[in-house]
C-alpha cells in the first residue's frame, strides 16, 4: 500500500503520524521497547532534519522505513556487541524452523480462533529475521518487492521468511492453544 | 513422497496476493489440492488479527510513555497559536535587529513555551513555528527541557532549554538574522555579569550559549555543539 502525500498537511505532521508504525516496526527489529523507542525517535528526528531533501511525490512510508532500517544497521555495526538481527538467520536453530509439512486441522483451528492478544504475543516470540519481513507484509501491507528493498534482501528471501514466520506463528499459537 | 512439498513454500505468497513470484504449476496445483487450499486459508487468517493487534499495542505503548506522547504537540500548538493571535509577550517586538544576541539572553531567562524531554516533540514544535532550518536538539549528554520562540525586527530566536546531569541549566538560543556572520565555527566569548556567554557562528546565524555552569563546561558544550552541526 503506497501512502500518497497530501498537500493539506505538513510533512512534520505526517512524520508524527507515522510514529506508532515506526515504533512497531522498530520493535520487530530490536525486540526491546526501549531500543525500539530510541530507534523510532531517531528516525523521526533524522527525517525532520532532512525534510528539505524529501521529494513531494515520494513515498513517505518507504522513506521513513528505509531511514529506520539504516539507522538500525548502523547501530548494529557500531556496536560489535549487538549482532544485526537481520543477518542472524543462519545462526538460528534449524529445529525451531517449521518443516514443509501440511498444517494439521488442529493447527488451523487454533489459528482460526486465536484472539488478537495471543496473536501479538506469538508474533513477539518470532526471531527478528522473520518478524521484520512479516511485519512489513502483513501489518504495513507492503509488497514483497518493496519489503525486499526495505530490508536489503532478495525477494525470494522475503517470500521464504514470511512463509516461515507464519508457520512459526501458527506453531507458537498451537503450543499455547 | 509428498506431492505438495515443492509447492507449499509458495502458499504464503499466494495468501498475500503475490502471484508474480509463484510459478504457474504451483498455482494450478494449489487450486486443485484440498490440503494446499487449507494451508492457504490458514496463512490468510493471522494477517488481519496481527495487523490490528500490533498497531493497537504500539499505539498503546506511545500513549503510556509520556516522552513519546504526540498530544503534547497539539497542546503546544494551541498555546502558541493563542499567543500569536493575542500578541502575548512570548513574541517580543521590543528588540531591534542588532539586538538579537541580547534577545537570546533575555529569552534564556524566560519560561519555555513548550516543556518536553522528547526531542521529536520539541523539534516538531520548532519546525511548526519557525521557517528556519531545524536547530540541533541533541547535544552530548545534556537532557532536554523544552523550547521557546521569540521574534524581533529582522530575525527570530529559537531557544532550546537543557539541563546537565547535575541539574544545572543551559540554553542554546538559535539566532536567525540577515546580518553579517563571523566565520563559521568561530566562537566569541562575551562577559555578562560574573559569567560569560558564548556566541558560536553557525549556518544562517548564531547559537548563543548561556547557563548557570562554569565557563569550562560551557566551552565543552560549545565544542559538542560544533560537532553536531558539522
Amino acid at each position: 500500500m503506497v501512502i500518497a502525500r497530501t498537500t493539506s498537511r505538513s510533512l512534520p505532521n505526517e512524520i508524527a503520524d507515522f510514529k506508532p508504525r515506526l515504533l512497531a516496526f522498530a520493535h520487530s527489529l530490536t525486540h526491546d521497547w526501549a531500543d525500539a523507542e530510541d530507534l523510532a525517535q531517531e528516525t523521526c528526528l533524522h527525517a525532520l532534519s532532512a525534510a528539505d531533501r524529501f521529494a513531494l511525490e515520494s513515498n513517505l512510508k518507504a522513506w521513513l522505513f528505509t531511514i529506520l532500517r539504516n539507522i538500525h544497521l548502523n547501530r548494529c555495526r557500531r556496536d560489535a556487541a549487538i549482532r544485526p538481527h537481520m543477518v542472524g538467520i543462519d545462526e538460528l536453530s534449524v529445529d525451531r524452523l517449521p518443516d514443509a509439512t501440511a498444517l494439521g486441522d488442529v493447527e488451523r483451528q487454533v489459528v482460526a480462533r486465536a484472539d488478537m492478544q495471543r496473536m501479538v504475543e506469538a508474533f513477539r516470540s518470532l526471531p527478528s529475521a522473520f518478524a521484520a519481513p512479516l511485519h512489513l507484509v502483513a501489518v504495513e501491507e507492503t509488497s514483497y518487492a518493496e519489503a525486499a528493498r526495505l530490508l536489503g534482501v532478495p525477494i525470494g528471501t522475503v517470500m521464504s521468511r514470511v512463509y516461515r514466520a507464519r508457520r512459526l506463528l501458527m506453531a507458537a499459537l498451537a503450543e499455547t492453544g | 513422497m509428498d506431492p505438495c512439498g515443492e509447492h507449499r513454500p509458495y502458499v504464503g505468497a499466494l495468501a498475500d496476493g503475490e502471484f508474480g513470484v509463484v510459478p504457474a504449476p504451483t498455482r494450478q496445483h494449489v487450486i486443485g489440492c484440498r490440503d494446499c487450499t487449507g494451508d492457504l486459508e490458514a496463512h490468510r487468517l493471522p494477517t488481519a488479527g496481527l495487523r490490528a493487534g500490533l498497531r493497537e499495542s504500539s499505539a498503546l505503548r506511545l500513549r503510556r510513555r509520556p516522552r513519546m506522547r504526540l498530544s503534547l504537540i497539539a497542546a503546544a500548538a494551541g498555546v502558541a497559536a493563542t499567543a500569536m493571535g493575542t500578541g502575548l509577550t512570548g513574541w517580543s517586538v521590543t528588540h531591534r535587529a542588532g539586538d538579537l544576541v541580547d534577545l537570546a539572553l533575555t529569552a534564556a531567562h524566560r519560561a519555555p513555551q513548550i516543556r518536553s524531554t522528547d526531542p521529536v516533540v520539541v523539534a516538531l514544535w520548532c519546525s511548526r513555528f519557525s521557517d528556519r532550518r531545524l536547530p540541533t536538539m541533541s547535544i552530548g549528554t545534556l537532557g532536554l527541557d523544552g523550547a521557546r520562540m521569540d521574534a524581533a525586527d529582522g530575525g527570530r530566536v529559537v531557544t532550546i532549554f537543557y539541563r546537565t546531569s547535575d541539574s544545572r541549566h543551559i540554553t542554546v538560543g538559535w539566532v536567525v538574522d540577515s546580518g553579517p556572520s563571523p566565520e563559521r565555527g568561530a566562537v566569541e566569548a562575551r562577559p555578562v555579569g560574573d559569567r560569560i556567554v558564548l556566541v558560536v557562528a553557525v549556518p544562517a546565524g548564531k547559537a548563543v550559549l548561556s547557563g548557570d555552569l562554569p565557563a569550562s563546561q560551557l566551552w565543552s558544550v560549545a565544542g559538542a555543539l560544533e560537532g553536531t552541526i558539522g
